[in-house]
């Protein structure tokens, strides 16, 4: 049986909506055969999260409550998922209605083979006179997908969904609704159906030859087989100059400039590499 | 003298708000009541970075709707009694 996690606190009048949205997304779920993990309708912890995550490695994960840049609150005081955690995410589907969420945790979860991110990357606004328009919206995505479409048409339809719901709005003259509508419908995003955006250069060309698998293609070079190569070409680049290096007369030749020159690019890399894991690991911290 | 565009949809905005003083708004941990929105529409120069942001990116996508969308921008002119 499909298993999902399913986490909706309640503690403020925001997350008192939420809340009650996802009720319908339980229910969609219960209707699909999944067995829902709930924690729900109060302020969750950080370790109850955990816990769940773990004990159900490949479940969807859905998360409806406040969110930040790099994290899903539980409560006001206490982060669930952050980008200490993010790898939890990873091989699951995550489908959040949460702020600014998929700005930073969402791609950090992306990097970790999350298989899908759905989330905001500005806030996610609503009013009271259009509850069940916003309503519909944020829960549309997960709806359709439960009937089989991918995440790709999920995308699409929602966001055609939000261009109708806000023409509906502007003709019952709720303006302020139509427009915060059209602001959420440009903050979705889903990791999956697209590429989060990038600002390093070498990725950008990456993604350009390769499509998707350039996005992860620091991943791919950092693989232990791949430095195993690098380093095995490189010690036999050396046997095979060493031994060429016996043969000739002693005056300094291209191949001592060759290998000269691959030295440095070998060494390079590898700065470049152990640079690219410092950063990354102070950016966690 | 002609209202300029965000000057035509604040005003409208703002009679909105006064029709509706018991609706909210909600964003993120935030939560506003149409009027207090209102009054922060042309009033941003004071507030806090974040709000700021929040204000400017709601005006820019009203006056992208303002732009793109007949009906939203002949309601609005309407309201605001320019048409």
């Amino acid at each position: 049986m499909a298993v999902a996690v399913l986490v909706a606190p309640s503690f403020d009048d925001a997350s008192r909506y939420s809340y009650e949205w996802s009720r319908e997304i339980r229910q969609k779920l219960e209707e699909k055969g999944f067995n829902v993990i709930d924690i729900s309708g109060r302020e969750v912890s950080r370790s109850e999260v955990e816990e769940a995550l773990k004990q159900n490695p490949n479940a969807l994960f859905v998360f409806y409550n406040h969110g930040s840049r790099d994290c899903l609150w539980g409560s006001r005081t206490e982060k669930v998922v952050n980008l200490n955690n993010v790898k939890l995410l990873s091989n699951r589907e995550v489908y959040t209605l949460a702020c600014l969420s998929a700005e930073k945790l969402g791609v950090q979860a992306y990097k970790n083979n999350c298989l899908a991110y759905w989330g905001y990357t500005r806030e996610f606004a609503f009013s009271t006179e259009a509850i069940e328009d916003f309503k519909k919206f944020a829960n549309h995505g997960l709806i359709v997908k439960l009937e089989g479409k991918s995440w790709d048409e999920c995308l699409k339809l929602t966001k055609e969904l939000a261009e109708k719901l806000a023409n509906k709005l502007v003709g019952e003259g709720k303006y302020f609704s139509a427009v915060l509508m059209k602001e959420d419908a440009e903050a979705l995003v889903c990791y999956n159906a697209e590429m989060p955006e990038t600002k390093c250069p070498f990725r950008k060309v990456a993604v350009k030859l390769l499509g998707k698998k350039g996005w992860h293609l620091r991943d791919y070079l950092k693989k232990e087989y791949f430095e195993y190569v690098s380093e095995a070409t490189y010690v036999i680049s050396l046997i095979i100059y060493v031994a060429a290096r016996i043969q000739l007369p002693l005056n300094f030749s291209n191949i001592d400039i060759a290998f000269i020159l691959m030295t440095i690019s070998f060494l390079v890399a590898r700065a470049y590499n152990e640079y690219l894991e410092w950063v990354l690991n102070k950016w966690k911290k | 003298m002609p209202l300029k565009e965000s000057e035509i949809l604040i005003k409208a905005f703002k009679l909105e708000a006064q029709r509706k003083p018991y609706e909210r708004i909600f964003i993120g941990f935030k939560t506003y009541t149409y009027k207090e929105f209102a009054s922060l529409l042309d009033n941003h120069q004071k507030l806090d970075k974040e709000t700021k942001k929040l204000i400017q990116s709601f005006l820019n996508q009203a006056l992208k709707m303002f732009r793109e969308n007949e009906e939203f921008r002949n309601r609005m002119k309407m309201l605001a009694g320019v048409k």
